[in-house]
């Protein structure tokens, strides 16, 4: 009891304790904060953070989910890297699709955006909710499915034979020579999601009398104002964007598989996704699922911290 | 010049056809003769003879409107002829036949002795009658519902040997069904049976037969008279043929039926009667009927409302009857009988609570009968109105509210699912709809499906018979349009399409440029117009209580809810959602999970089928055994975590036995091979439960079946099952295990058969074909008329196993044998599985041709088979039998002219026709942690929980359960729910015709099971993706297969490496060491 009285007497100084003291004592002191945050780290740990680590250790072993895994070290990245086509095929898909609905989709995104913005308000109300809507509204995307119908009386099939186009119908989804452009477009289309979203509210919350001062300072046309001013006061909100948006197109597999069946012709339009649900879902092999989710992971953080160097020149 | 042309095409096309029916119908013959000298059951091969030549008189046949206008000046029979049932024609009669000259029967509610003729659901039953003079007769008939499988009863009436019109080929003679009385049953107090949780378990029907008089009508109701038959003087026969169902009948009787006094006369009748002098009023409550025509009638939960009587939140109980689910009472000749007592003589209003809420802007129709006579012309059409809500009113026909005579006592009433006033317009417009699909076809032929708005077709030379029948349809649909209207009181969404449809036709039959232009349109709007046609026919009611007071008392019970009354009972529903245990709806004793005696069962299925289950677990399965069950629905894909995480079931239904199976997920069933005593109980062993139940047909189970004896870890540790180091012949119990493994008994089974439209088969005059040839022969005559077939894409696979090859390769491809080849044998067994037969020249062969249905001949790959089946313009398709069910509910309007058959086959080198189609198996399987009370040094089958659970699997494909399951299913959601079982006895119990039963059972004959090894998802996937090399990018069919025959093989030896199989360097290792290798093998 009086020790506890003397301690508290006697005020210490960070350089009178050890490390795990001070940190015990920092603790001690922000111990509502901790307390207000746990519920949250408590999920987030359980299950994402152990799941990661979990999934990396599995990548070391040959897992059927029923039994027991067994350790066999790196075998299944060597088989991964080196002895699957497949996984080779599908990384460049993979590339492909980030491409078009990462970079692509995110210039465009800030275009639109861009331009929206320059609308009157009601209008902008509208045109936001037009762009907006394809990804909000969950599988909307499968009216493409209706459209590219590969019975002779879907709708595009329909109107090509009608219009003496083609001959017979085309089996869109089931087309090697189809299916990965069409992929793309109904992609990009879905695509136009949260990015755009916060790039619209980024350009609302740039200062006007910036425009002012920069033009004061000699800013000659709209596209140096957006380079010079926009851009970078909208930064954290690109930065959102480009995270949001790398990590959707990476996992874009989904409407593949609503749209071209799983897995789809020929592995056409066969992405790391849908390599990581073939070993995961269809043959068990989690260990070796488990391998592509790590590099997946891997790409991914890669990319994260390269949108990050390219932001960071943005103004300059 | 093309008139010529046309005419000369359709010669050469009868010519053809001519020639084609000539050889088979020889081969039909000789087949018949064959067998029958053979001594065995004769099985009707020339079926598709017989039911088209059958389609063919259907199809010349008039309607009964037309029939009576051709007779329209012959006089109502004076005299009354009755026929002696016993003095049937025995030459023209056919079947078994049945007499019996000393029977029961009841007339007039008393029992007399007379003679009655039993027939079953295939043959005639014909009479010779003497006509004194040329008259119109109706035919009435004394008839008893032989207890069958409980489906309509439905007969053929011929006079002298012929259908006389359409109408007549369909006679329904209703059935009568009953609640089973549960303990205390009474139809006065809340007794049905209930669950743990106090909710009311639906009653369990069964048939009870009655003698009944039937004055023979149409079924569809769209005659309210009886129907007449013109017979003239002199020498006629009358009969009927069994479509379905056994019937035995008493009497046949011929006169004019008398005509029924209208509500007028009915008044002056009883004018001297006063209104009942009681207060009383008498309640019946719907949901305890005396008896109904169906047994998919039957009490039903009503949540909507606060009063309805009996109501309650906490618990389901029964307490309407009747509603727009299913198939309950809603379609025409569906009936309710109950009975109540009436306290004084008097007049009386009948009022029921009732609840339509679908026909919006029309009502729904019902005939009633008191003591079972129409007491009034009117009582033929009584309506009850639209509303959102309950209601309650007088029984009226929508303007005279009716009152009603009846005397002191008990009496019975009956309301009948009619059509009433829109009788004659749906007739009209049903007639209508069937015109003008026939002349879509017509068009078709002319067009193809995809027509040219520019080029001039020539209608009007072509078919002009097309254009006239277009216009009348045209004037025909505004007539009706406007009888509608004024039926109903106005305009509304029921008449607008009706004149979007007439002016559609009236557009096309003045134009013909505008024919082809219009075609898609025409075709949407026969698509609606059928659609309006059954909404429209559909009666749906839902009755809560039906209340009998004075005819001076004009004060309706109260129909709603108040609104306190209302907000009361949903926030009192809404607190007991908390409360109310959905899982174990059902249930009749609770689950102890640590009870060794109580096992869990898993179950992917529909809640109803989960409802059904678990009520014949309680009454069947628990019963018998003693075992409590806890019966859970789960959704897919919950089992693989849940076995993961040890807290799976014990058994688990319906999904994939091998993928666990190899995973030693699974217990195989081979431990149970004995039979065995346990608990004083014999148990069936698992070879006993396969010749029970399937026939040893081994075919069922290769699919559920790993084979392979090198494979080291059979099951995990835990369960000692050989001591052998040399696990080629492990022994359990003393049963020698040759390295097959089965992993679950099937329960459900899937294959494709052959369905075809006999109308338009007959219109063309094809044959169904019986060998691939004929398809392709009859390919160019449907192509010919623009027609497509429809394939499935498994049709390799179906050709492979016609022409004898395999799957996968067998040790033959390996070894160089001599002598019989055993396909049973250990040797063949063991390499299956190794690699894909794929590359073998009889598969390449086979994956060509089918291909080329698509490429050279053009078929279409993707098309939604429901549609352009009920359009007519795929009149013929390879599908899965199942989807019998789907056609039955989707298109209704083509019952009758369609029927599946088996698929075509392979010739053989003995001249025989091989008929093979691949099988789909669910099954159901036993989880490892059914053995978890297992001590060191057990055997499985020592566990408890595991014999229980091997009691419960073989319990449940039986054809007990099987059996009941079906039917209850049917009992549930309609006869179009039919259910695909793997027992054999059991799916030939269900209510399939004769002529379906026999069709299945041909094909049931031909099946044949995939084997299912380690990663054969493979071989489906790039047997695929060649098929669509071939079909998009016109590979060459052998090139496109073989260029993925070495993924297919590489994937299946590592996967068999995984689990520790044999692959092919192991095997062809030890046929070196043997000197055993084929010689010729270049590899």
């Amino acid at each position: 009891m009086s020790e506890k009285v003397n301690a508290a007497q006697a005020p210490k100084l960070r350089k009178d304790m050890t490390k795990w003291q001070w940190i015990r004592r920092e603790m001690n002191k922000n111990k509502i904060g901790y307390l207000m945050v746990a519920p949250y780290y408590l999920v987030f740990l359980t299950f994402t953070v152990v799941p990661v680590f979990a999934s990396l250790f599995l990548s070391l072993t040959q897992f059927n989910m029923l039994e027991p895994p067994i350790f066999i070290g790196v075998d299944n990245y060597i088989r991964l890297l080196l002895d699957d086509d497949i996984f080779l095929l599908a990384c460049s898909n993979t590339l492909i699709f980030a491409t078009m609905t990462g970079p692509v989709s995110y210039l465009l995104c800030l275009m639109f955006a861009w331009f929206i913005n320059e609308l009157t308000p009601r209008i902008r109300a509208v045109v936001t909710l037009i762009f907006y809507a394809p990804s909000i509204s969950g599988q909307v995307y499968l009216i493409w499915q209706t459209l590219f119908s590969s019975d002779q009386y879907g709708w595009i099939n329909g109107t090509l034979m009608k219009l003496g186009i083609t001959a017979g119908p085309i089996l869109w989804f089931q087309d090697k020579r189809y299916i990965m452009t069409l992929v793309i477009v109904v992609a990009l289309w879905t695509s136009l999601g949260t990015s755009f979203l916060s790039f619209i509210a980024g350009f609302q919350v740039v200062d006007k009398s910036l425009y002012e001062a920069a033009a004061v300072d000699g800013i000659k046309n709209r596209w140096q104002e957006l380079w010079y001013v926009t851009l970078p006061v909208m930064k954290n909100q690109m930065m959102f964007a480009a995270i949001m948006s790398i990590t959707s197109s990476f996992g874009f597999g989904a409407i593949v598989t609503a749209l071209c069946g799983f897995p789809s012709v020929d592995y056409a339009a066969h992405t790391i996704m849908h390599h990581l649900e073939d070993y995961g879902g269809q043959r068990w092999e989690v260990g070796y699922a488990s391998a592509i989710a790590t590099i997946l992971f891997a790409i991914m953080i890669g990319c994260n911290l390269l949108v990050n160097k390219i932001l960071s020149k943005v103004g300059k | 010049m093309s008139m010529l042309k046309h005419k000369n095409r359709l010669a050469a096309l009868i010519l053809t056809a001519g020639m084609l029916v000539q050889p088979l119908s020889g081969v039909a013959v000789n087949a018949e003769t064959a067998e029958s000298e053979a001594g065995k059951t004769v099985d009707d091969t020339s079926y598709t003879l017989n039911s088209l030549a059958d389609m063919k008189d259907l199809m010349v046949s008039i309607n009964y409107e037309q029939y009576l206008s051709e007779h329209e000046n012959v006089p109502d029979a004076k005299k009354e002829i009755v026929i002696d049932v016993a003095d049937y024609n025995k030459e023209l009669s056919k079947g078994e036949i049945t007499v019996n000259n000393n029977d029961t029967v009841v007339r007039d509610g008393k029992e007399v002795k007379a003679s009655t003729v039993t027939t079953t659901d295939e043959g005639r039953l014909i009479y010779d009658v003497e006509i004194p003079e040329e008259a119109m007769y109706s035919v009435t008939v004394e008839y008893y519902p032989v207890e069958g499988n409980g489906a309509t009863i439905e007969r053929i009436l011929l006079i002298d040997e012929k259908i006389p019109f359409s109408e007549a080929r369909y006679m329904n003679f209703s059935r009568i069904w009953k609640d089973i009385e549960e303990k205390g049953y009474s139809r006065e107090a809340r007794t049905f049976k209930v669950d743990i949780n106090r909710n009311e378990m639906r009653p369990v029907k069964t048939e009870a037969p009655e003698w009944c008089t039937l004055t023979l009508s149409d079924s569809q109701m769209f005659y309210v008279e009886p129907f007449k038959f013109c017979l003239g003087e002199g020498k006629h026969t009358i009969g009927f043929e069994s479509a379905s169902e056994p019937l035995k009948i008493a009497s046949i009787k011929l006169h004019a039926v008398e005509p029924i006094m209208t509500y007028e006369e009915y008044l002056e009748k009883y004018k001297n009667v006063p209104d009942a002098n009681t207060d009383e009023i008498v309640m019946i409550h719907a949901e305890t009927p005396l008896t109904t025509s169906e047994q998919v009638i039957y009490a039903m939960n009503d949540r909507t409302s606060a009063i309805t009587i009996p109501q309650a939140t906490d618990a389901t109980l029964l307490n309407t009857i009747g509603g727009n689910g299913g198939d309950k009472w809603k379609t025409q000749g569906q009936w309710i009988e109950w009975t109540f007592e009436v306290p004084e003589t008097g007049m009386y209003y009948i009022v029921p609570r009732f609840k339509q809420t679908i026909n919006a802007g029309l009502f729904s129709s019902r005939k009633l009968y008191i003591d079972g006579e129409v007491p009034f012309l009117e009582a033929n059409d009584l309506q009850f109105k639209y509303s959102s809500d309950w209601q309650t009113e007088c029984l009226n026909d929508g303007s005279t509210k009716f009152k009603f005579y009846l005397e002191k006592g008990t009496h019975k009433i009956k309301l009948e699912v009619a059509l009433g006033k829109m009788a004659e317009i749906l007739r009209t417009i049903s007639a209508s709809t069937d015109r003008l699909n026939g002349y879509y076809r017509k068009i078709l032929m002319i067009t193809g499906s995809d027509p040219d708005q520019y080029t001039d077709y020539q209608f009007s030379k072509l078919i002009p018979d097309v254009l006239r029948g277009m216009r009348e349809e045209s004037a025909k649909l505004k007539e009706v349009s406007a009888q509608l209207e004024q039926t109903i009181g106005g305009k509304g969404e029921n008449t607008v399409i009706l004149d979007r449809v007439s002016y559609l036709l009236d557009i096309m039959g003045k134009d013909q440029d505008k024919i082809a232009s219009s075609l898609a349109n025409y075709k949407s709007y026969i698509g609606s117009l059928g659609t309006w046609l059954l909404s429209t026919k559909a009666q749906p009611l839902q009755l809560d209580y039906i209340v009998v007071q004075s005819a001076s008392n004009d004060k309706m019970p109260k129909a709603e809810a108040g609104f306190f009354e209302s907000v009361a009972h949903e926030v009192k529903s809404f607190i007991m959602s908390f409360f109310v245990d959905y899982n174990s709806m059902g249930a009749s004793t609770k689950y102890d999970k640590d009870n060794p005696n109580a096992i869990e069962v898993w179950i992917t299925d529909g809640r109803d089928q989960a409802t059904i289950m678990r009520q014949m677990v309680d009454d069947s399965f628990t019963a018998q055994y003693g075992i409590s069950v806890n019966l859970k629905l789960i959704a897919a894909g919950t089992l693989l975590p849940a076995t993961l995480a040890g807290s799976g079931p014990d058994v688990s239904m319906d999904l994939d036995p091998v993928g666990y199976g190899i995973r030693n997920a699974v217990i195989p069933l081979n431990y149970f091979e004995n039979t065995n005593k346990y608990m004083g109980e014999e148990i069936l062993g698992f070879s006993d439960v396969k010749a029970k139940y399937f026939d040893n047909n081994e075919e069922f189970f290769v699919p559920l079946t790993v084979l392979d004896p090198d494979r080291r870890e059979f099951v995990g540790k835990e369960y000692p099952i050989y001591d052998d180091d040399d696990a080629e012949f492990a022994v359990v119990n003393g049963v020698e295990r040759n390295g097959v493994v089965t992993y679950g008994l099937p329960s459900r089974l899937d294959f494709p058969m052959l369905f075809y439209r006999k109308d338009v088969f007959t219109e063309m005059g094809l044959e169904v074909p019986q060998t691939w040839d004929d398809v392709e022969t009859m390919i160019r005559a449907l192509s010919e008329g623009q027609l497509e077939m429809g394939f499935a894409q498994t049709l390799a696979q179906i050709r492979m196993y016609q022409t004898g090859e395999e799957w996968y390769k067998s040790c033959y491809d390996y070894e160089d044998y001599e002598g019989e080849k055993d396909l049973q044998s250990r040797e063949y067994l063991r390499t299956v599985g190794i690699q894909t037969n794929l590359d073998s020249n009889g598969a390449l062969d086979a994956f060509q041709r089918m291909t080329e249905w698509f490429t050279l001949y053009g078929q279409p790959i993707a098309y939604d088979f429901a549609n352009r089946f009920r359009t007519g313009e795929l009149p013929i398709a390879i599908q899965s039998y199942t989807l019998y069910n789907q056609l039955k509910v989707f298109a209704p309007e083509i019952s009758g002219l369609w029927e599946f058959v088996q698929l075509p086959g392979v010739e053989q080198e003995d001249g025989t026709i091989n008929h093979n189609s691949p099988i789909t198996i669910t099954s159901i399987m036993m989880m490892r942690n059914a053995a978890d009370d297992l001590k060191p040094g057990q055997d499985v089958t020592e566990s408890q929980r595991a014999q229980n659970a091997w009691k419960y699997m073989q319990w449940w494909v039986g054809t007990e359960a099987q059996e009941r399951f079906g039917k209850e299913q049917v009992a549930i959601m309609g006869t179009a729910a039919k259910y695909n079982s793997a027992n054999v006895e059991a799916l030939k119990g269900q209510s399939w015709t004769a002529q379906e039963k026999k069709n299945l059972n041909q094909q049931f004959k031909s099946l044949k099971g995939t084997p299912m090894s380690p990663g054969n998802y493979i071989v489906a996937r790039y047997t695929n993706f060649a098929f669509y090399k071939v079909v998009d990018e016109d590979e060459v069919a052998s090139e496109a297969m073989l260029g993925y025959v070495d993924d297919i093989n590489n994937e299946l030896t590592r996967k068999r490496k995984e689990y520790g199989f044999l692959t092919l360097d192991e095997y062809k290792e030890q046929l070196e060491a043997k000197g055993i290798g084929k010689k010729t093998d270049s590899e």
